[in-house]
């Protein structure tokens, strides 16, 4: 049986794309790393096994093969091993809370409590555990003091202050440095919260001095900014921030289903492109906590999207643009593997020679440009049709005035969309530019540019976009490294650097377009004429 | 899939509107978008690109690409300077539309521009990018033609015989499944904020530097069309302001703020920047990275100005109160950036009423209540319309709007006994 979707996960996150997705006529194994966790028994005793929906118990993905469509995933289930054919993959963990003692030389104990733990004396039910007798008078709350906070969690102390002051003789003090209000809702309760009687210090260029005795006691002297007066405080209970950090499985599952990290460790990397629960890889979504830090009502409401991406990904025809995927071929293959390992989607299996998977392929062209033995092609972009969307009348050596003929890559995101931007909003363009629109910056190959510079032009102009925003993520970078190889050969054989030139640009920068290339022609109307041109 | 005789009005043709009809369409939906505004995209489309040497993930890019995308998709019918002159429900929706006269013909045009350089009166708007079509539009309370019939010159010049001034209003009906509102937000107008906004030229709002960085990418003084020496921000006008009562958060403003500032500062690096705030938000996934560099390139003062006087020279003298010195300060700045907040659109107050549903204290609706209490209703909120939220957090809420219609109109259909 072939399951339209794997889900991986134990947390919240993942029984909810799971629930989202039974009301759908779809199938679906979860696997869980959990097993005798109670918060989990109690989720997995809300789903009985069905022939839509099979829940894996001590579980975990061991490898990863094939492509959207037809992942092969290996699977450890208790002792045993299991091969299981999927369609799609939804990589759902939960996050990880780590608390923040160390960073305010705090040991946890009676009086030192995480805020998880703190939460978890006080549920929501009403039927409170005080942490400690009636005596505790005074609690403090340490909120992005040592490390910047998020506002889901100052939204969730406030929460909490409320019910305490409510109580009646509990005061409560939030210190923190910036108060982060940044959701809906939350400027609001901290106004509700201030009134109720907690206290609010900030700290922007002093801090707390807090120390804790032998007996573990909590002292703290700070400075009120405002008014320069000094203050002691001796809480009964210290509650200490978190800092909230991927689930430690990522790394190890990222590696194994060939997803980015970024650099905080979640399996998204820091791109718009990835909006919003899109991987490098098609067919593989990453959802709630394993992709960013998210509340928990940002995270039940993805499931929304995690299930919507499913849905629209297995009603979609992934071979509608077949013209414009690479194919490799075998007769001239060497087999080095080096497109396997650059393909930035993974789109290139061993069978057992290198082959592209179509559905998989994005059409950036990245392994046709790097191939050493030129055994890959994609339609439009071999050297000869580039250089056919470069051709323009020979100038006439004689004639006054010299116009530079430029030859402008452009990525077709980006920098092309930026032109078309240019031309709508009537800034001028130099009247010897010519353009190649390619699908990523990273499909402009040394042959590109060392056979353009002896077309009929002046100088070569490649417009990337920006990096971080580059859609296959190494394009850009790999564009850049050939880019800089080449610069330093020019002066070799007779030519000033300045001939060949690289920017970045983002789809919306008509007015930079249009400045970049009449600077570049400025400069060119300055060196003159390319002195090796039309020379093939 | 085939839900192609299904049709879904979007009121609104913002990032909130344009999103959740490219999604609807990936369910075969037909969807049709009403814009009231000639020009599609809503407030981001008029933003600056803020990647200094990298991308920061402004999302002003994906305001661009929904709008291309979507004006491509012939399952999706944009109607712009367009608004609901009724909606009446039996098993579906009966939507009635008012479309003000197409003055300028979309088809016709080639945007080349001669309208806006010829008229007198000021009267011609552009657009802001490619997916504007047609670029310009007439501005019916400025043009002279409609004040007294003494001007028909863009209609006289226009090369391409595409202006005509007297076009008239249109009408038109239609059946849709569902509503989905996508009206986004006001941003707050500080006239009446001691800052001397429109009385002082150099006092400008961050979205007025959106677009002057867009236009021209740098900083210039509006007085002179000089580059300014220095430059202050001041955050949460209009929000966070309990006098007001705007007791919310607008949330994209220190993201923004920063951006640009840092952009102004990596292309003008003569430029000092001073930015006064009451607490700085978080935004993106490597926000205290972003804002350590921030704190070495810009001067970060805790403090928000009392007042506003002009200086020499068209400057501006801001007065503050510095705790860490405990003393008032007067700098001089050459500009001055508001960051205004967002406000809910008075428009919504109308909608809440016609259709039944709830909105906050403020007058913001919210995604999770309007989308609960949707079914059997077939009327759905997203984006800013719903509280201050960014352009990803938009695109973010109009998968899961879309995923919601879907839901409502197929699956539960299909499932229904
Ligand atoms: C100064 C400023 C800078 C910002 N910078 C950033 C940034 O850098 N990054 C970021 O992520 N976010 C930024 N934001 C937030 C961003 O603007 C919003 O996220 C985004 O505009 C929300 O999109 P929307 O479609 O919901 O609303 P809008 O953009 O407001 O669009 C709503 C649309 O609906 C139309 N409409 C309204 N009422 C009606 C009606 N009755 N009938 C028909 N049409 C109607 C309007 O004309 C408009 O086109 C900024 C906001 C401000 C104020």
């Amino acid at each position: 049986m072939k399951y339209d979707s794997l889900i991986i996960g134990s947390g919240p996150c993942a029984f909810n794309i799971a629930e989202e997705l039974l009301k759908t006529n779809m199938n679906m194994m979860l696997v869980c790393k959990d097993q005798d966790d109670a918060s989990f028994k109690a989720r997995v005793a809300g789903y009985p096994d069905s022939t839509q929906l099979k829940i894996l118990q001590d579980a975990e993905v061991m490898a990863c093969s094939g492509q959207v469509g037809r992942y092969n995933v290996i699977l450890r289930n208790g002792q045993k091993t299991i091969s299981q054919v999927v369609k799609t993959i939804i990589v759902a963990e939960k996050d990880d809370y780590q608390p923040n003692f160390a960073s305010y030389q705090l040991k946890p104990n009676q009086q030192v409590l995480s805020f998880s733990a703190m939460q978890a004396c006080m549920p929501e039910n009403g039927d409170e555990q005080w942490p400690v007798n009636e005596d505790v008078k005074h609690i403090l709350f340490l909120n992005g003091i040592a490390s910047e906070s998020v506002a889901h969690m100052l939204e969730d102390m406030m929460r909490l202050c409320l019910r305490l002051q409510s109580s009646g003789n509990i005061q409560t003090y939030i210190f923190t440095r910036n108060l982060k209000v940044a959701g809906n809702g939350i400027e609001s309760l901290y106004h509700q919260t201030k009134d109720a009687g907690t206290l609010f210090i900030k700290f922007t260029t002093t801090s707390p001095e807090i120390v804790q005795t032998q007996t573990g006691d909590v002292q703290v002297s700070y400075q009120d900014e405002i008014t320069g007066q000094l203050f002691q405080l001796q809480p009964d209970l210290t509650v200490v921030d978190e800092t909230i950090k991927p689930n430690d499985t990522l790394t190890s599952l990222g590696a194994t289903l060939g997803l980015k990290q970024d650099s905080n460790g979640f399996l998204q990397t820091d791109n718009v492109h990835r909006l919003s629960v899109l991987t490098n890889r098609k067919g593989i979504f990453t959802m709630g906590p394993s992709r960013s830090i998210m509340s928990s009502g940002a995270q039940r409401l993805e499931a929304r999207n995690a299930a919507a991406a499913v849905v629209k990904l297995l009603n979609e025809d992934l071979n509608r643009d077949e013209d414009n995927k690479a194919a490799i071929d075998t007769s001239v293959c060497v087999k080095c593997l080096t497109c396997l390992r650059l393909c930035p989607y993974k789109a290139i299996e061993l069978n057992p020679q290198p082959i592209v998977t179509p559905e998989a392929c994005e059409g950036c062209s990245i392994c046709v440009a790097e191939c050493p033995a030129l055994a890959i092609q994609m339609m439009g972009m071999t050297v000869a049709d580039m250089m056919d969307r470069f051709q323009s009348e020979i100038q006439d050596a004689a004639s006054e005035s010299f116009e530079p003929q430029l030859a402008c890559f452009c990525c077709s995101r980006s920098a092309a969309r930026a032109k078309e931007l240019a031309e709508t909003l009537s800034f001028n363009l130099p009247a010897g530019l010519r353009i190649a629109e390619v699908p990523c910056a990273g499909a402009i190959s040394l042959n590109h540019i060392l056979s353009t510079l002896r077309q009929n032009v002046d100088a070569i102009i490649v417009l990337t976009c920006h990096p971080d925003n580059c859609h296959s993520e190494v394009g850009q970078q790999m564009v850049n490294h050939r880019i800089a190889r080449i610069q330093q050969l020019l002066p070799q054989i007779g030519l000033d650097p300045e001939r060949l030139m690289i920017r970045s640009l983002a789809s919306n920068m008509g007015a930079e377009f249009a400045h970049i290339l009449a600077e570049q022609a400025n400069i060119i109307r300055k060196i003159g004429p390319n002195p090796i041109k039309g020379s093939h | 899939m085939d839900n192609s005789k299904k049709n879904v009005t979007i009121i609104g043709g913002g990032v909130a509107g344009l999103t959740t009809a490219i999604e609807l369409s990936q369910y075969s939906f037909q969807v049709d978008v009403i814009e009231k505004s000639p020009f599609l995209g809503g407030h981001g489309i008029q933003y600056a690109c803020k990647a200094t040497d990298r991308c920061v993930k402004c999302g002003a890019c994906v305001v661009e690409e929904k709008l291309k995308t979507a004006a491509a998709l012939s399952s999706i019918r944009l109607h712009t300077e367009s608004q609901i002159e009724k909606i009446t429900q039996s098993k579906t929706y009966s939507v009635s539309l008012l479309k003000r006269p197409a003055f300028i013909n979309p088809t016709k045009c080639t945007n080349c521009g001669i309208c806006f350089q010829r008229c007198p009166a000021d009267a011609i708007n552009r657009g802001f990018s490619t997916g504007n079509q047609p670029l310009f539009a007439i501005s019916k309370n400025k043009c002279l033609y409609f004040k007294d019939g003494s001007c028909t010159l863009c209609a006289s010049k226009c090369p391409e015989d595409a202006i005509t001034l007297t076009a008239a209003e249109t009408t038109e009906s239609f059946n849709s499944d569902a509503i989905v509102l996508a009206t986004g937000f006001q941003p707050y107008n500080p006239e009446k904020k001691p800052y001397g906004y429109h009385r002082f030229v150099n006092v400008i709002t961050n979205l007025e530097l959106e677009q002057m960085l867009r236009r021209h990418s740098v900083a210039q003084r509006p007085s002179d069309g000089q580059a300014p020496g220095k430059i202050a921000f001041i955050q949460c006008v209009g929000s966070r302001d309990a006098k007001l009562n705007h007791l919310w958060c607008s949330k994209v403003c220190c993201g923004s703020a920063l951006r640009m500032a840092r952009l102004i500062r990596s292309r003008q690096p003569e430029i000092e920047i001073s930015f006064f705030y009451i607490d700085v938000q978080s935004f993106g996934k490597n926000f205290e990275a972003f804002y350590r560099e921030a704190q070495n390139e810009i001067e970060m003062i805790r403090s928000i100005p009392a007042d506003i006087y002009p200086a020499e020279d068209d400057s501006l003298r801001a007065i503050y109160y510095d705790s860490s010195t405990r003393q008032s300060h007067e700098p001089i700045f050459d500009l001055v950036i508001l960051s205004i907040g967002m406000l809910p659109n008075p428009d919504n107050s109308q909608h809440t009423e016609m259709f039944g549903l709830k909105s906050d204290p403020f007058g913001f609706w919210s995604y999770e209540s309007s989308s609960a209490l949707t079914n059997g209703k077939g009327v759905f909120t997203v984006g800013a319309a719903n509280g201050p939220m960014s352009i990803a957090e938009t695109v973010i809420q109009a998968e899961q709007t879309a995923w919601q219609v879907y839901n409502d109109l197929v699956i539960e259909s299909n499932n229904a006994p």
